[in-house]
């Protein structure tokens, strides 16, 4: 009993208030562990009373629902344009979007691209699972060469489906881009990196710089079809040659 | 001898397209219908077709418009918020006269809805033509085997008229499993696509210009004039319904999709306690069977229009009943909720009957 | 098989996300297929709701089936907490609910059913294999409505599995078949 109290005390971080529990995931899937990221650094930053999120039209909107903050969610792919629009018209408000890595490479890439070329003082946090997950782990823009989707089911191959996306990378070069980055929580450590960029990102948006975007790698073990351990090897071995981790822009002052 | 195979209704779609001769899809994954999708990417790249996914749906519709200019036979699938960004690229094809099919697996709605809940919740907004005015055909099955028997049709349909064509279920009928025939059926000759682009050297030096340009259109009258003329002999030669213990029934139950099935039992339970009850079922939604709707109703004396929704083809019953008998309707709210998602049940339809008697 | 089978079949599988509702369907199906000349089935789940209520109906006939969906079935399978008071409602007169006590702890009110109370899924622990518990399931459905013989069960999930992920499983769910029908055959009426 004393043991526990012990235990207790010794707590560096307390459990960050959700609306709803439990969160909706499958078991061994990543957004759970990212969502409560999202609100340790939420509620790090005292802002979560004025932080609104925008939930996408995939599996993340499931802990959209939950955050225990103001939400809108369910469209799939238009996100950072909703997000671009609310930012301009309430600038005291913190905005973040949560998309799937297949609705901003896929239906909302249009979007994605125009809101961070317009520099837009929004931030946009990406879930990579490397699959459609909710629709049952179709090809994504994010599908790494070889994988097998129910919509490749040879493997992507790169005469019929292209190559991987890379969401970051692609937006980087872009002058209203403030900062973009990629994480991933599969190792503590990694938890612990993933944790100082995400807040990084939205510290950007706080100093009124401009767009960012931070992306999480993410397990997806119900479409992966491989167990839950399995996948922290997969994100090891196959994600994290394609898809570097790191910051792949930072910027300090506006120009 | 035809083959009798088990298939669930989305792949009923896939196998029918195939059997028609089409060999290119073009489509965004979207539950309850991405089996179709899964089927054509195993299939199509086997038989030399093309199977290609998106970037969304609204990409999708154009990739079907860039296809079907070859003159090839080409088609799309989706569900509800699927065929709602596909109205721009829907009514172009309208306009320019390029035939295609799209099939929606509905899903409910509005918004986002669900993917997994069953809704019958299009109805109005695919009936009712594209903007622009025009309208195209909508077919309506109610069983797996009906599936693979209107999407041939539909090919064949668009072919003839040069014009989209939809095939409208629903999540029921999407995911369930019945046995069907595999054949082809032959519905009749097609006028040969001499409009297709291919370049001129191909077509003996005809060169052709599809236009989507409504306004630079020399005559815009003779444009509407020819797309009522068109329409006109779709409802003359296409228009379809069925009927189902109808003749003597004095109580007639409408509906389409899986809320047709689930009034035909509802028939036969009401047979089954003395109560003359037919079906009425419109195949087509839009020509809707407008004529013999009114005469079965005048009939029958009272019409009960079951659908899973908040009502969309209750108001076409309306409109052909035209006051001839009481129209009554059996929405959305007379969903069972008990079960996952909520469905309407043969034994409330029964209920229903019963209390208007 | 030169059986003759004039009974009708409407069986509804009412459980979980995970409890195997669709491969018992998918399977009673195949199996029915081999005996009716009409079957039906409709999986009713929510891919949103990991979890939630998921079922199955399933029918077959001899006849054409008018509708592949309905609120009262002759056969009822729960293994479902949150569902178990609704499909006791929904079990036809004179019908029967088979009931995964392990995971259902409510007992049923109606006695114009017949109810069985099988522990699948802790015997399925048990055996080290969770996943056959709708298997058992299965078994005891066989017993208790005799609807197919136990041979054209087996036959199809040998022809299912070949070739598949489920290969592996073949020869334990078989055994819990076995398991399932045992247990109704020694069945004893449980004291309320
Ligand atoms: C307009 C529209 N098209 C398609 C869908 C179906 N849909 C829902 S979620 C989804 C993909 C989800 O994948 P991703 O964006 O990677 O998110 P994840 O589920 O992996 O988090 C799709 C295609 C939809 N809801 N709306
Ligand atoms: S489908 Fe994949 S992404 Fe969605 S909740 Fe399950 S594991 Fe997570």
């Amino acid at each position: 009993m004393s043991q526990k109290t012990a235990i207790t005390k010794k707590l560096i971080c307390k459990r960050p208030t959700f609306r709803m529990l439990p969160l909706g995931f499958c078991s061994g899937c990543h957004y759970g562990i990212i969502y409560r990221l999202l609100d340790e650094v939420i509620e790090e930053m005292g802002i979560k009373g004025d932080a609104i999120c925008i939930g996408g039209g995939g599996c993340s909107m499931i802990g959209a629902m939950a955050m225990d903050i103001d939400t809108f969610g369910g469209p799939h792919g238009p996100g950072t344009a909703i997000a671009s629009a609310l930012k301009r018209v309430s600038p005291n408000a913190f905005i973040f979007a949560v998309q799937g890595d297949g609705e901003q490479g896929a239906i909302g890439l249009g979007s994605f691209v125009a809101t961070a070329a317009r520099g837009e003082n929004i931030t946009v946090i990406t879930m990579n699972n490397a699959c459609y997950g909710m629709t049952g782990g179709q090809l994504a823009p994010t599908t790494l060469l070889g994988m097998v989707t129910p919509t490749t089911p040879e493997g992507r191959e790169q005469v019929m489906s292209g190559y991987p996306m890379h969401g970051p990378e692609l937006v980087a070069p872009l002058k209203g881009v403030a900062y973009a980055a990629r994480g991933t929580v599969h190792t503590p450590a990694n938890r612990q990196k993933s944790k100082k960029m995400l807040k990084t990102a939205f510290q950007k948006q706080q100093q009124q710089l401009g767009f960012g975007v931070f992306e999480f790698l993410s397990a997806c073990p119900t479409n992966w079809k491989i167990s839950p351990t399995d996948c922290i090897q997969f994100i090891e071995e196959k994600m994290l040659p394609e898809f570097p981790l790191g910051q792949f822009k930072n910027i300090e002052r506006k120009e | 001898m035809t083959e009798r195979i088990l298939s669930t209704g989305n792949d009923a779609v896939a196998r029918a397209a195939i059997y028609a001769g089409c060999k290119n899809y073009f489509g965004y994954p979207i539950t309850p219908q991405s089996e179709i999708a899964h089927y054509m990417a195993r299939e199509l790249p086997k038989m030399g077709g093309c199977f290609l996914q998106s970037e969304g749906e609204y990409a999708a519709a154009y990739m079907l418009l860039g296809a079907a200019l070859s003159g090839q036979r080409a088609f799309t699938s989706t569900s509800s918020p699927g065929v709602a960004l596909m109205q721009e690229p829907l009514s172009m094809m309208i306009t320019a006269e390029i035939p295609a099919v799209i099939v929606d697996t509905q899903r409910l709605g509005p918004g986002t809805g669900t993917g997994g809940q069953q809704g019958q919740t299009d109805y109005s907004f695919v009936t009712r033509g594209v903007y622009g005015g025009i309208h195209y055909p909508v077919l309506a099955p109610y069983s797996v085997s009906e599936i693979f028997e209107l999407v041939q049709l539909a090919f064949h349909i668009a072919d003839k008229y040069r014009v989209v064509t939809m095939v409208l279920t629903d999540f029921i009928l999407g995911r369930m499993t019945e046995y069907m025939e595999l054949k082809t059926f032959d519905f009749g000759p097609l006028p040969e696509k001499d409009w297709a682009l291919k370049g001129k050297d191909r077509k003996g030096g005809r060169t052709d210009f599809l236009l989507t340009v409504t306004g630079m259109m020399l005559d815009i009258p003779g444009f509407f004039a020819h797309q009522q003329e068109k329409s006109n002999r779709i409802i003359d030669s296409e228009t379809r319904y069925e009927t189902y213990k109808a003749e003597d029934a004095d109580f007639l139950i409408v509906g389409y999709g899986y809320a047709a099935r689930a009034s035909k039992r509802a028939v036969n339970m009401a047979r089954d306690q003395g109560i003359k009850a037919g079906l009425f079922r419109p195949i087509t939604l839009w020509p809707f069977p407008k004529e013999a709707m009114k005469r079965e109703a005048l009939k029958s004396g009272k019409v009960l229009v079951v659908e899973d929704s908040p009502g969309g083809l209750v108001e076409d019953v309306k409109l052909a009943v035209e006051g001839v008998s009481p129209v009554h309707f059996l929405g959305i709210q007379a969903r069972h909720t008990a079960s996952p998602e909520g469905l309407i049940f043969p034994e409330r339809i029964l209920q229903e009957v019963r209390e208007l008697l | 098989m030169a059986v003759k089978y004039d009974k009708r079949v409407r069986v509804i599988f009412a459980g979980l996300g995970g409890h195997g509702a669709l491969a018992f369907g998918e399977l009673l199906t195949e199996a029915a297929a081999r005996s009716y000349k009409y079957v039906s089935f409709v999986p009713n789940y929510s891919p949103m709701m990991r979890g939630g209520e998921s079922e199955t109906m399933i029918a077959a006939s001899q006849e054409e089936i008018d509708s592949p969906v309905w609120r009262e079935a002759d056969v009822i399978i729960v293994t479902s907490p949150t569902g178990f008071r609704v499909a006791e409602q929904r079990v036809s007169p004179g019908g029967i609910l088979i009931v995964d006590d392990s995971v259902v702890r409510e007992k049923a009110e109606r006695e114009d059913i017949k109810v069985f109370y099988i522990p699948a899924r802790r015997i399925a622990c048990e055996t080290g294999d969770p996943l056959t518990a709708n298997f058992i399931l299965m078994g005891a459905y066989l017993e208790a409505t005799k609807a197919f013989p136990v041979e054209i069960l087996e036959e199809t999930i040998e022809s299912t599995s070949k070739g598949t992920s489920r290969e592996r499983l073949l020869s334990a769910n078989k055994r819990a078949l076995h398991e399932g029908i045992n247990l109704i055959a020694n069945y004893k009426e449980q004291p309320l």
